[in-house]
């Protein structure tokens, strides 16, 4: 099957072959043109950020800018390190060959963008997928008009074709590009969407790393700070107007606690928007017409019929897509809002809970999400929540902040996606880990070979009872110590020093 | 039917349930090895003492591997906490989980150690697994069936045997992950369907693994480890050296060497008790078919006798453009048919491995230290030896696995344990100190501050 893109693609893996993007100065060039290009267009993006979302500057900075920036100087300042062969212990039987891991890149990379964090979630993976020495298409979000406009302006005049490319375009066009073969697909997206890119990778054994989505719930109990919680989890609800993947979507909490909860979280929004958050510069906008609709809808059909009851907000103007943070209370598992990802600035509350236990199950029941938050006291139960269930990453007292921690690995598992990214996480996902095993030709014992005697047999038999220890690497440094202090220990205390010492060892086992 | 982990209670988390399991499965290796043996025997033709190396012996180095290392990687894994979120205070720690039920399927020419190293590895991170071998290692299938539920937990290791009819209905399940060592079109259809639950997967798949032997050579070793590794079990190997190129100044050296180590191993291959069989006559005639079409260029070998399975070491020389024609070059030999194409310069050889799909393996034999940092950087595979063929599979902190279309996902070692795992990140963040400069309304004077604290 052939594709328009195939040229495009085929030059990208020229470069690749030409093995130019090996040499960490190269890869340190391309890092280094990204901070240029960061640096001098800035303002562009977050023009575009404001066009698109609504994002105020501070937000955008916070949230995409210096996510961004962050990324690329710590990218930067480990990949020599990164770069180096990992050694691993051999196995005794096989020494004294030398075992290590080198990363080497994979290729063409294929980023595909979402509209939530339109420039961070396609420039950070563009930054690793460099740094691990490979060539790159973006395919941003057509969702994010002006920012896939200002990516597919300003990128060609930092970067070469023949190195980085931006496809814009929407459904036809990505799947025009996934008719050609990639080495590595980076996906954002949805469930549903990731389904269908990592069936079009199958064709060509491809593999992906797919940061989906869910419904990430959190657990407030009767211990929690609810002053704290309140202020929490309004901020990283409604920032970006509740269009975070890792957004708190749905609470669930004691109906003891509940109305004290909710008229926190009400004081709490005006607290962070003031008295109307349509007038605040810090509050976002929802993406489009569509999405709005859907989300407006959603809250109309649950509080017409009763599943729903609104606490503040519920306010949508299409046509300056302002959706007013909303809170809604007493609501029930069957309604509207319970049953996808909400995406939006919308904060159910399901006064379900009697015990821990009713959460763990709850949650259990439904596909692993991409975060879980439990906003409690109590450690029993912050335990319980965290053992007994599984989701992408966990959080205790606090929501979505996790992501700017480039040492937590950053992902979902189940529906929720599949590999890791963020700090060396992204640089192993974009490589190839090649195993190497170094064999020196000086020691070559013929039991290996054919024929097999039956002496061989014999000693190969008992061999294998041997409990040849297999040092753990943490042990290894001991091991070591204890057999370098041991000679020197004997060679000090021997009347004829190294030289007696290691001929009475010799004579007393040989 | 499936196992669960709502229906395991949560068995499987425990360090203690992981370790009891893992040595159960020590104890099926070490109590069974004479009916292991006679398995493979049956279904291969390989003799005991190549499954005892090549198969017993590696899975025993892996659980060794596992027990010293479990409880060091099953811990939480501490990472620092950046200044604005309360470093010192908050802490921050990725904490490995079971992803759930596994699916294990396996093929066909190490079908021992294939379904018990993924058992091991499965267990290990705390899943459920579901084996299902092959159906072409007939003895060796029904075996595993007999032993496995002896030793290991019956709630939550089951072996389902069949062949595609089973496997299709094993593939319309929801799996948390699965494991697959196989062809690289079967593979296609596991990933396809993995695509529709999203499942995770490793293929451990093929190709063909080249052998160069530079002419900075240490010859004589050279000459046993590629003859030893080509024809372990037959050539029937994923990473068995398919074929070699040789630089032209040693070509003879090599070739005639090459005969006389493989004299020297077997005198009479047909006769040899140490040489093994094809696994069936299908596959004996794939291989026959192969070396009638390059009769011409066989220059040691070429026996065929398709009742007994047996094809003796064959070798084949190719000069210059020749072996682009040959069929040889265009798909994974997996037998013990060796072509040998003469090389002008290491180079060559370079260019003409990057022309082809990357494979699951790349022999070098060289002295030359240089030469051989420039091989490694300038080629790709899923792993490689220096001097040697075979060996980083029982390496067990090398990660196992391919690239491109050789493969991807390995596993082995720490590798392999958090292949299985979810690396769940955790953060506890702190209440007594809650900086206002965070939330909204937003100072704009304090992004400098913030461009401080943050990573």
């Amino acid at each position: 099957m052939s594709s328009k893109y195939q040229p495009l693609v085929d030059n990208l893996r020229k470069t690749y072959e030409r093995k130019t993007t090996i040499p960490l100065a190269w890869r340190k060039t391309q890092l280094e043109v990204l901070m240029k290009m960061m640096k001098e267009r800035e303002d562009e993006f977050h023009t575009a950020l404001q066009i698109d979302l609504g994002k105020g500057f501070f937000e955008s900075w916070l949230t995409e800018t210096s996510l961004i920036n962050g990324n690329i100087q710590y990218f930067y300042d480990n990949l020599e390190k990164w770069m180096k062969p990992q050694e691993v212990p051999c196995t005794p039987m096989l020494l004294p060959a030398k075992s290590y891991v080198i990363r080497e890149p994979l290729g063409v990379i294929l980023v595909i963008a979402p509209w939530n964090y339109p420039f961070q979630l396609a420039i950070v993976p563009l930054a690793a997928a460099l740094a691990a020495g490979n060539t790159v298409v973006i395919k941003p979000s057509e969702i994010a008009t002006a920012t896939s406009k200002a990516l597919a302006k300003i990128i060609p005049e930092y970067f070469d074709k023949s190195v980085v490319n931006i496809v814009e375009g929407g459904v036809a066009e990505t799947t025009e590009l996934l008719k050609c073969k990639f080495d590595h697909i980076f996906f954002t997206g949805s469930p549903r969407v990731g389904q269908i890119i990592y069936e079009a990778a199958a064709k060509h054994l491809t593999p992906v790393t797919l940061e989906l989505g869910g419904k990430s719930p959190v657990v407030v109990d009767e211990t929690a700070d609810l002053d704290v919680t309140a202020k929490r989890l309004a901020w990283t609800k409604f920032m970006n107007c509740g269009q975070t993947c890792v957004a708190p979507d749905y609470v669930l909490c004691p109906a003891s606690v509940q109305d004290k909860l909710a008229s926190k979280l009400e004081k709490a929004i005006e607290g962070l928007y003031g008295k109307n958050p349509r007038d605040s510069p810090d509050f976002a906008r929802v993406i489009n017409e569509g999405m709005g609709n859907r989300l407006f809808r959603m809250v109309k059909d649950d509080t017409e019929k009763g599943k729903a009851e609104t606490v503040t907000g519920g306010k949508w103007e299409s046509q300056t897509r302002y959706f007013a943070p909303t809170v809604l209370k007493n609501v029930t598992t069957d309604s509207a809002v319970m049953q996808e990802e909400i995406f939006g600035p919308v904060l159910p509350i399901l006064p379900i809970l009697d015990n821990i236990e009713d959460a763990v199950n709850f949650i259990s029941e439904r596909p692993k999400p991409l975060s879980a938050i439990i906003f409690s006291k109590d450690k029993k139960n912050q335990e319980i929540l965290r053992s007994k269930t599984s989701s992408g990453s966990f959080l205790i007292n606090d929501a979505v902040v996790h992501v700017s921690n480039h040492h937590l690995p950053f992902g979902g598992v189940g529906n929720s996606g599949i590999g890791r990214f963020h700090g060396p996480y992204s640089f192993d996902i974009f490589c190839n880990l090649k195993s190497v095993h170094d064999n020196p030709t000086f020691l070559d014992p013929s039991l290996r070979y054919p024929p097999y005697t039956k002496t061989e047999q014999t000693i190969i038999k008992y061999a294998s009872k041997l409990k040849a220890p297999h040092i753990p690497q943490s042990l290894v440094p001991l091991v070591i110590g204890v057999v370098v202090g041991a000679v020197i220990v004997g060679s000090v205390t021997h009347p004829g020093g190294l030289a007696g010492f290691a001929s009475q060892l010799v004579s007393k086992f040989i | 039917a499936v196992v669960s982990t709502q229906s395991t209670g949560g068995v499987t988390q425990p360090i203690e349930w992981r370790i009891t399991q893992l040595n159960a499965l020590h104890q099926l290796v070490e109590e069974n090895k004479q009916a292991l043996f006679d398995a493979v025997k049956e279904d291969l033709g390989r003799c005991a003492y190549e499954t005892n190396i090549g198969e017993l012996m590696n899975i025993k180095t892996q659980i060794k591997c596992i027990l010293s290392n479990l409880r060091h990687w099953m811990a939480p894994r501490s990472v620092s906490t950046p200044l604005l979120h309360g470093k010192g205070l908050s802490t921050s720690h990725i904490i490995p989980q079971p992803l759930g039920v596994v699916l294990i399927i396996t093929p066909w020419n190490y079908p021992i150690s294939l379904p018990l190293d993924g058992i091991a590895y499965v267990i290990a991170s705390g899943n459920c697994a579901v084996v299902k071998p092959s159906e072409i290692s007939e003895r060796c299938s029904a075996l595993l069936n007999e032993l496995i539920p002896k030793y290991l937990d019956n709630n939550c290791v089951k072996v389902v045997l069949g062949g595609v009819p089973e496997t299709t209905e094993l593939l319309k399940q929801r799996w948390d992950h699965i494991l697959y060592t196989g062809n690289g079109v079967v593979g296609k259809v596991i990933l396809r369907a993995a695509a529709e639950f999203l499942t995770p997967t490793t293929l451990e798949l093929g190709g063909k693994s080249p052998v160069v032997v530079d002419r900075n050579v240490s010859m004589g070793v050279a000459l046993k480890r590629i003859a030893w590794g080509k024809f372990l079990n037959c050539g029937q190997t994923c990473i068995a050296p398919d074929y070699v190129l040789v630089h032209k100044d040693v070509k003879d050296e090599f070739i005639n060497g090459l005969k006389d180590t493989i004299t020297s191993f077997y005198k009479d291959p047909k006769t040899s008790e140490d040489y093994g069989r094809i696994v069936s006559e299908r596959h004996a005639k794939r291989l026959a078919t192969l070396l009638d079409a390059d009769r011409d260029k066989i220059i040691y070998g070429g026996d065929v006798d398709l009742k007994d399975k047996y094809i003796s070491p064959t070798l084949l020389y190719f000069e210059g453009d020749a072996i682009n024609n040959s069929q040889l070059m265009h798909e994974e030999i997996f037998g013990p048919i060796l072509p040998i194409i003469s090389v002008d310069s290491l180079e060559d050889s370079v260019t003409f491995i990057n022309q082809r799909p990357k494979p699951l393996a790349l022999y070098l034999f060289s002295k030359d230290d240089a030469m051989t940092q420039l091989f490694i950087s300038r080629t790709s595979s899923g792993g490689l030896c220096v001097n040697d063929t075979l060996c980083h599979f029982s390496v067990p902190d090398l990660p196992f696995g391919g690239v491109g279309d050789s493969g991807f996902g390995g596993y082995h070692g720490q590798t392999g344990f958090d292949r299985f795992s979810h690396l769940r990140a955790i953060l506890n963040k702190t209440t007594i100190i809650d900086p206002s400069l965070r939330y909204p309304p937003y100072d704009y004077g304090n992004v400098k501050i913030l461009g401080y604290l943050a990573p």
